[in-house]
């Protein structure tokens, strides 16, 4: 176990140094760079000169990475002109925002999906398993940014008791201070990614029903009930854990949709801003911040993985 | 962004680094048996169906409705159904109906483009690594890895602004962040065939690797290639009209129904139904249909395996 | 709907979103009412999505189109000379901080400007002087290239020598005889004097000094100056900054979200007596947040989306006012010119670019297009609104006007095969009258790589209908579409260079303050290796007008020249510029319009009635 663990944290900083430097190559070959990108179209080449120096720009891209990764290991993610501000600042206080909005999205979407899943297992290819697939399969099938906007005609125009907007504070207290403006943007990102959990869980639950242990405990008269909760649950739930691990890059790439649809102030945003900006340190931050909760979600997932299946074994 | 259904609700979606114990083999009587069971699935027959249908309408459609997809009239822009234009007209005059059918036509390019590629490369990719193990297994794994670490959207709008927006650029873009999730499964898939003995027999009878990997692993992994495929067409379409939302979709003259919807929302409060609806039904009818299809094709693999 | 961009353009979602401003942003109460002895707040949104940040005098340009600067900077420390004058692209006297100059020449042919500074008194009582001029001239020597208006060989390059007479006077002696206009109109105007008694520092606790006077110095107190200036978080309590000379200092800042309130600055010269006491910016991350702030009554001064233009009935049933806000601007689709590239032979033959513009119907863009509020000029000198300054009679009109047919002739008369929706090609290459002309072989193509946006709405609709317009007569485009706030860095990328990825760029542009000069001349966009011809243009008859432009001594008359010429080769296709913004703005507020063509804000004449 010992070694497995130390084994797979070597694999997570490989993997992390490999995410950055995928994305360092893709920004920098960018066509323009970035000395104009932020010093708009009518800066000078003296200027634009200057700017490379100040900012390292004018060396050779393996050069600049070293660099990059030096200052990343000094904790120094580097400045924002466009915001006037350095990028772990502008992580600081948008990265609790997003957590707050795919957390509540998640929490929604398993609140609503794993007893569904199950009803579906259990109710399998009745009338109500159908009605749930269609409406998960629908939830998958639409794209983020029309589930968003529908909401916003449905809740915020034709009914209009919820505001279409997100709530703009700078902080997460701010934010929750505002409940009603994060109903929508959770209920999107919840609604999107409802289908893939319900139909894990649907399918994982048939796995288990037909297994030897849930026929044993039928057979030695456990009220279904208990069967279900004692351990039909648990064994269900272990591989969902694991595939919020797994998702959870999908899921930041939804809540960048999320974010601008309903102008939520969280990471997403920000990256946008950054992207169309041209804005190089803060699209790395946000790329970082990414691949460390990927990395880290991957690396939990395994762990419980092995630990509650015993069919698998730590290759 | 789409969600990953296709993604993480595959077949042994096991993570990286774990082998879920027992995996297949292969026989020409138990594809007979696998197709069986698709073709008992009234949902699959639904969306093969449906996909059928939607091929004609885009692609031969045209041939029978005449539009002009190439000209703008702002003066007949945003008419609302009638004679003439049964769905309507678009914001710079095109014709709905007409514009659903040559959209669709890059829709469904894309999306099968996509999936084909993204398969191809992360089958070879997947048993390449499954099947060498060891340090190469490892180096292959980590850019998968590091792949899958990066956010979809960030890989599709570096590369989007990188290159020309062609449909084969699309095709290109897309299964650059889609073929992750097919080479992870074919490696582990592999990796438990490549323990198995006829493998082994094969080495020993000197077998070269290359010859070995397609002549065994490929054959065994295909189902979920196949069921891979076809999720993927799903997810492509998916991704394409977000790229549209994100202004980074195919240009002018041409479209695509994400393009279509991301536009018809602008006027979504003007009440131009038109310009949203018949877009946004289009993309969710077919994606479904592919879903269906490809979670039909994976009952029809499972059940082979139950079989056995 | 496409929301690629933060940008306001175009890209709003609109309508009545009573609903939504209810919980719609965290933004402060503003209230516009009573003008009491307490004084009156007057909120004012901000530009969408870019909070100013930043605002130092001397700005380099990576805050320049990002932190919104001159905006917030010409509110505190405003340049000597100043143009915008009742709405009019003009020169405008009264609120310049200094007399007219007065420019002679002298033996050598070489303009003299002498300055006189107006009585004016820092908000800390002292005057200002041109110890402060100078203290402003010496930094800018040593930090030229930080300056984001700085073009090489212009100002301060082209000044050989300063000298400061008194406290009040001072005499630039150039290196050569210029256009009296081109002087006043963007060189003169960059001069803006910062409180040398309380700036000339090199460390926050450090004394008030005259290092500014040898150039390590100077580069000392501005590297002190620009590191304050990062510090977002004291904006609002560095004693510096509270030195001013213009109508506002800052009372408030929010780091984070980047609202910013004003206070009338003591020893400023007020207009009328009911000035506002508090000025707002409140920051909006989107048109949307803008506009339901604007429905729910949060905001005095606002702007409508252009795709929401119906609920103005509502709004000013509301007591709102509405007005355009038309810019001194020019925009449309720029070709490009660069040597080596391949269609630059093609788009460099005049009865190409004729055809081209044969095309476009000019009234249907603006009608279908952007509601009919557009202004027109069919060359570079800005007509906003039909008032723009030294506007010639050929640029009040389309020099070829919308006729597909005369377009066709043109292409068939000119040696080209013409396939209506196909591709066009060349069948008689040459030189002469009849044929396709120098550089084009048999079989070029009218084939184009196109940049646009589907970001907007507005342009993207805009796109769309040029690209069918040129496929009546066989010229096809390839359109490559990139988000809308990487449009102007797309149009500069080929700027110097031989080769260029892109033929044509269609870029409305929106110009921040002080991007373009209050005096058009082609100086900074059409001059041959100008560091702003994004054409890649090298024209040498084009470029000794522009030069005529900044040495003549009949300014106008060598516009006019200019113009006509440019009109008549239509180097790029100016289209039809809408307006920056459509404003809202209470009806008991006064002196918010006319709005300024440079888009400025002069908060200081508003007042509530």
């Amino acid at each position: 176990m010992a070694s497995f663990l130390v084994r797979r944290l070597a694999q997570a900083v490989v993997v992390t140094v490999g995410v950055t430097l995928i994305v360092f190559v893709l920004i920098h070959l960018l066509p323009g760079g970035p000395a104009r990108a932020i010093l708009g179209p009518r800066a000078t080449p003296a200027a634009i000169a200057h700017f490379n120096a100040v900012n390292d720009y004018n060396r050779s891209i393996p050069v600049q990475y070293a660099l990059y990764l030096w200052r990343l290991v000094h904790g120094n993610l580097g400045y924002s002109y466009h915001y006037n501000a350095t990028v772990a600042a502008l992580l600081a206080s948008n990265v609790p925002k997003s957590a707050l909005l795919v957390g509540l999205a998640y929490a929604l979407a398993l609140v609503v999906a794993v007893p569904l899943g199950i009803y579906q297992a259990i109710r399998r290819n009745k009338a109500g398993d159908y009605v749930v697939t269609v409406f998960s399969f629908v939830g998958y099938a639409m794209p983020t940014f029309w589930v968003g906007m529908l909401l916003i005609l449905g809740f915020a125009i034709t009914w209009p008791f919820l505001p279409s907007e997100a709530p703009q504070g700078s902080s997460v207290g701010a934010i929750l201070s505002q409940p009603q403006g994060l109903v929508l943007p959770v209920v999107t990102l919840a609604f999107v990614n409802f289908a893939m959990f319900s139909r894990f869980m649907r399918s994982s639950t048939i796995e288990n029903l037909v297994q030897d242990y849930v026929r044993t405990a039928r057979a030695k008269g456990v009220p279904p009930s208990r069967i279900l909760l004692r351990h039909l649950l648990r064994n269900a739930l272990s591989p969902i854990i694991s595939m919020i691990g797994l998702s959870l890059p999908v899921v930041l790439s939804g809540a960048v949709v999320t974010e601008t649809v309903f102008n939520y102030p969280g990471m997403g945003l920000l990256f946008w801003t950054a992207a169309l900006k041209q804005d190089y340190p803060l699209m790395m931050g946000f790329t970082i911040v990414t691949a460390v909760a990927t990395v880290v979600g991957s690396l939990v997932a395994d762990l419980l993985y092995a630990v509650v299946d015993p069919r698998v074994r730590l290759g | 962004m789409a969600s990953p259904l296709a993604t993480v609700v595959g077949p042994g979606s096991q993570p990286d680094g774990l082998v879920v114990e027992g995996s297949s083999g292969a026989s020409r009587g138990l594809w007979r048996l696998a197709l069986g069971a698709f073709l008992e699935n009234r949902l699959a027959l639904v969306g093969v169906v449906v996909i059928l249908g939607m091929v004609l309408f885009c692609f031969v459609g045209p041939h029978l409705y005449h539009t002009d997809q190439v000209h703008t009239n702002l003066i007949d822009a945003n008419l609302s159904p009638g004679p003439g234009h049964p769905l309507g007209t678009d914001d710079v005059g095109y014709d709905v109906l007409g514009r659903l059918m040559v959209g669709g036509q890059v829709s469904l390019e894309v999306g099968l483009g996509a999936a084909l590629l993204s398969s191809v490369v992360g089958a070879a990719w997947g048993a390449a690594a499954g099947f060498a193990g060891g340090a190469l297994d490892s180096v292959l794994m980590r850019v998968v890895d590091s792949i899958y670490a990066i956010p979809p959207i960030l890989l599709v709008l570096l590369m989007g602004s990188m290159f020309a927006p062609r449909t084969w650029m699309f095709i290109v873009v897309i299964s650059v962040v889609s073929w992750v999730p097919t080479a992870r499964l074919v490696r582990g898939e592999s990796l438990s065939i490549r323990v198995r003995e006829y493998v082994d027999a094969s080495r020993s009878m000197g077998a070269r690797g290359g010859w070995t990997v397609l002549r065994h692993v490929i054959p065994n992994v295909i189902g979920t290639i196949i069921v891979q495929t076809t999720l993927q067409v799903a997810n492509a379409i998916l991704l394409l009209a977000t790229l549209s939302y994100l202004g980074l979709g195919p240009p002018p003259p041409s479209t695509s129904w994400g393009g279509m919807l991301s536009g018809g929302l602008t006027y979504i409060y003007d009440g131009y139904w038109w310009q949203v609806y018949p877009a946004g039904i289009a993309i969710v009818v077919t994606v479904i249909a592919f879903s269906f299809v490809g979670d039909a094709a994976r009952d029809a693999f499972d059940v082979r395996l139950q079989r056995r | 709907m496409r929301r690629g961009s933060l940008a306001a353009k175009g890209v709003a979602l609109g309508l009545a979103l009573a609903a939504a401003g209810a919980g719609a942003s965290g933004v402060a109460t503003a209230s516009t009412g009573r003008g009491s002895s307490g004084g009156t707040t007057v909120t004012f949104a901000g530009l969408v999505g870019e909070p100013p940040t930043y605002f130092f005098p001397m700005y380099t340009s990576a805050y320049w189109d990002t932190g919104y600067v001159p905006w917030a900077s010409y509110l505190m420390w405003p340049p000597i000379y100043r143009w915008g004058n009742a709405g009019r692209p003009v020169f405008n006297e009264g609120i310049s901080l200094a007399l007219p100059p007065v420019i002679s020449t002298d033996a050598a042919g070489d303009s003299v400007v002498t300055i006189t500074l107006k009585k004016r008194r820092w908000s800390d009582g002292r005057p200002v002087t041109t110890r402060d001029v100078e203290f402003w001239m010496n930094l800018l020597r040593v930090e030229k290239t930080n300056f984001a208006p700085y073009v090489p060989g212009s100002f301060p390059d082209n000044v050989k020598s300063v000298s400061y007479l008194s406290s009040r006077t001072f005499r630039l002696v150039f290196d050569k005889h210029y256009s009296s206009y081109w002087l006043t109109g963007n060189e003169l105007t960059q001069i803006t004097p910062i409180p040398q008694h309380a700036w000339d520092k090199t460390s926050a606790k450090g004394p008030v000094g005259n290092y500014d006077l040898t150039p390590k110095g100077a580069r000392a107190v501005y590297n002190f100056l620009q590191g304050q200036a990062q510090s977002k978080s004291t904006f609002a309590t560095n004693p510096l900054w509270q030195v001013v000379d213009g109508p506002w200092h800052i009372t408030s800042y929010n780091a984070t979200s980047g609202e910013i309130s004003f206070g009338p600055s003591p020893t400023y010269p007020w207009p009328q007596k009911q000035k506002i006491s508090t000025f707002t910016e409140l920051p909006f991350t989107s048109s949307t947040a803008e506009f339901s702030a604007l429905e729910s009554g949060t905001i005095d001064v606002g702007y409508v989306p252009l795709s929401s233009l119906r609920a103005i009935p509502s709004l000013e049933a509301r007591g709102y006012k509405i007005a355009d806000w038309t810019q001194s601007a020019f925009g449309g689709l720029i070709f490009q010119y660069a040597k080596d590239d391949k269609a630059a032979p093609i788009l460099g033959q005049l009865y190409v670019r004729q055809a081209l513009t044969h095309l476009i119907d000019m009234k249907t863009i603006n009608d279908k297009i952007w509601g009919g509020l557009a202004s027109y000029a069919s060359g570079p000198v800005p007509n906003p609104s039909g008032r723009g300054l030294y506007v010639s009679a050929a640029e009040r009109k389309d020099p070829y006007p919308y006729d597909v047919q005369a377009a066709r002739s043109l292409l068939t008369s000119h040696g080209w095969h013409v396939v209506p929706n196909g591709t066009s090609t060349c069948e008689r290459p040459g030189t002469g009258a009849s044929d396709c002309g120098a550089g084009i072989a048999r079989g070029a193509k009218l084939s184009f790589n196109v940049i646009g946006t589907e970001s907007s709405n507005s342009e993207y609709r805009l796109l769309q209908y040029l690209v069918s317009s040129f496929s009546a007569v066989g010229v096809h485009s390839n359109v490559k579409l990139v988000p809308d706030a990487s449009l102007a860095s797309d149009a500069a990328e080929c700027i110097g260079k031989t080769t260029c990825p892109w033929d044509m760029e269609l870029w409305m542009g929106e110009w921040p303050l002080g991007w373009t000069p209050y005096v058009e001349t082609g100086g900074n966009t059409f001059a041959c290796g100008a560091a702003s011809n994004y054409l890649s243009l090298c024209n040498a008859y084009d470029d000794k007008l522009i030069a005529a432009n900044h040495s003549s001594s009949d300014p106008v008359k060598a516009l006019e020249q200019w113009e006509n010429y440019m009109v008549r080769e239509q180097f790029q296709i100016y289209l039809p510029i809408p307006p920056y913004r459509v404003v809202a703005y209470r009806s008991n507020l006064a002196g918010v319009t006319p709005l300024d063509p440079y888009l400025q804000i002069f908060p200081e004449d508003w007042h509530t009635s």
